[in-house]
């Protein structure tokens, strides 16, 4: 579904992201690992143009995103993103920050739109918080609720930017449940984690990122259990799986 | 030696005074408040020309004094040009501009004080820019900048009493025609001072419950 060709990214001098070529799936899950400053991030910003790309093509369902003339709105459409600092429009409850963009950029009607964001809240057991406003919530239910604002948009793709990075330790769990059970139902899944217990329990594959450079890609197994590159097998080393 | 009920046949024309005074700052305060969001948005925008023109624009409105301003937009728009401009356009365009200058400035920093990772998050759900502006940035700068939005219409409230200089019959105006009258100038200036004090606390109470009503989301 994703096609990502010898893609590199440059902030002036420094390049971040170095020919790095992957292929996404449809309905597959999967993870980038590597350490801060890696390129993971950017790498998963430049799926939905946050970040523009200074080479290499992205190819979204066969379009060039990248050389191609495109409207980004309908790129980001289709590729919403879930941040580590939540970004919730604090001016909006709950309901309104999940019903906002599928009215203005889906088109759908309040009815509609409500509708399907009481059902997501369900799924992400916050429904006793729709009339709240983001500053009434704890970090692990903003981080939910943006969840279910962005599968309120059905996106074809789903970008989580390490989702839990920001969150106390005691919270990191029931927002790893709610994005294990998503794992589970077939939408297509992005997800930058430093938590490596979890990337290796819902991945289908998993990405080792260091200083720019897509290291390897495998299976969850063939990654952490047996890497082939010496950097690879040097940051696990490193980490507690 | 007081005595203030040689005003009383002047009330009525009091009233309708207090009313041109209000009606000053209504329309002062809209278009302060309107110019002020795009003076703000362009400063803040990434195009050098425009917010250089929006910077010097607000570089002169701030630097000179609003009464110069006031009679210059009388007194010259019918020597420019063959338009007989009336007293209450000219008051209301030089408040209005001038308004604009300083409420520019309060939601400046009302906007810049919203959080940035809200761009983000309404750009990857792929919101247009301009709904963006206008339905989450806006309402944050205005709840941000809300106390200075406030001070603001006080200002103008006050400075609409510089009308009178220009012949409008508005409140100050009402006093200086009574005391021309009755040579009773402390009564007639200290009930426009006591009218001008009303109005404000008003305002003031008016902001009081507008802040608490944006603050539900905090």
């Amino acid at each position: 579904m994703i096609e990502i060709k010898h893609l590199s990214k440059s902030f002036g001098d420094l390049e971040v992201l170095k020919d790095v070529s992957l292929t996404i799936n449809k309905g597959e899950v999967v993870t980038i690992i590597g350490s801060s400053g890696s390129g993971k991030s950017t790498l998963l910003r430049c799926i939905n143009l946050l970040e523009q790309p200074t080479g290499g093509a992205i190819l979204f369902e066969g379009k060039d995103i990248v050389n191609e003339k495109v409207r980004i709105e309908d790129i980001r459409k289709n590729a919403c993103m879930v941040f580590q600092h939540f970004n919730l429009f604090a001016n909006m409850t709950v309901l309104e920050n999940m019903t906002y963009a599928p009215r203005v950029v889906n088109k759908l009607s309040k009815e509609e739109a409500t509708e399907k964001a009481l059902k997501l809240l369900a799924k992400v057991n916050l429904s006793d918080k729709a009339n709240e406003y983001p500053s009434r919530l704890s970090g692990g239910q903003k981080q939910r609720v943006a969840i279910a604002r962005a599968l309120c948009m059905e996106p074809k793709v789903l970008l989580l930017d390490e989702p839990t990075s920001a969150l106390d330790p005691e919270m990191v769990k029931e927002v790893l449940d709610v994005i294990k059970q998503l794992a589970n139902t077939g939408i297509t899944m992005v997800l930058v984690t430093h938590e490596m217990g979890f990337a290796k329990d819902v991945s289908d594959t998993v990405y080792f990122m260091d200083g720019g450079y897509l290291i390897e890609g495998g299976t969850p197994d063939e990654v952490f259990n047996h890497p082939k590159t010496d950097r690879a097998k040097k940051f696990l080393a490193s980490i507690l799986v | 030696m007081l005595d203030f009920t040689v005003l009383e046949p002047y009330f009525p024309l009091l009233a309708s005074a207090v009313w041109i005074t209000l009606k000053f700052t209504f329309f002062s305060s809209i278009m302060g408040f309107l110019g002020g969001f795009i003076l703000a948005l362009i400063t803040l925008s990434k195009n050098k020309l425009l917010s250089f023109l929006a910077k010097a624009y607000i570089s002169v409105f701030r630097g000179t004094p609003l009464l110069v301003q006031l009679m210059l937009i009388y007194f010259a728009t019918p020597q420019l040009t063959s338009y007989t401009i009336t007293a209450l356009e000219a008051g209301v365009l030089s408040f209005g501009l001038n308004s604009a200058a300083y409420i520019s400035e309060a939601l400046r920093g009302g906007i810049l004080a919203v959080d940035k990772g809200l761009w983000e998050g309404a750009m990857s759900l792929g919101v247009p820019k301009h709904r963006f502006l206008l339905d989450i940035i806006l309402p944050q700068a205005i709840k941000n900048a809300l106390p200075s939005l406030v001070n603001e219409s006080i200002m103008l409230l006050k400075d609409s009493s510089l009308v009178s200089v220009i012949g409008v019959a508005d409140t100050l105006r009402w006093a200086d025609l009574i005391q021309a009258k009755t040579f009773r100038a402390f009564e007639a200036f200290i009930v426009a001072a006591a009218v001008y004090y009303v109005l404000v606390m008003a305002l003031n109470f008016l902001g009081s419950l507008l802040e608490k009503k944006v603050r539900v989301s905090d």
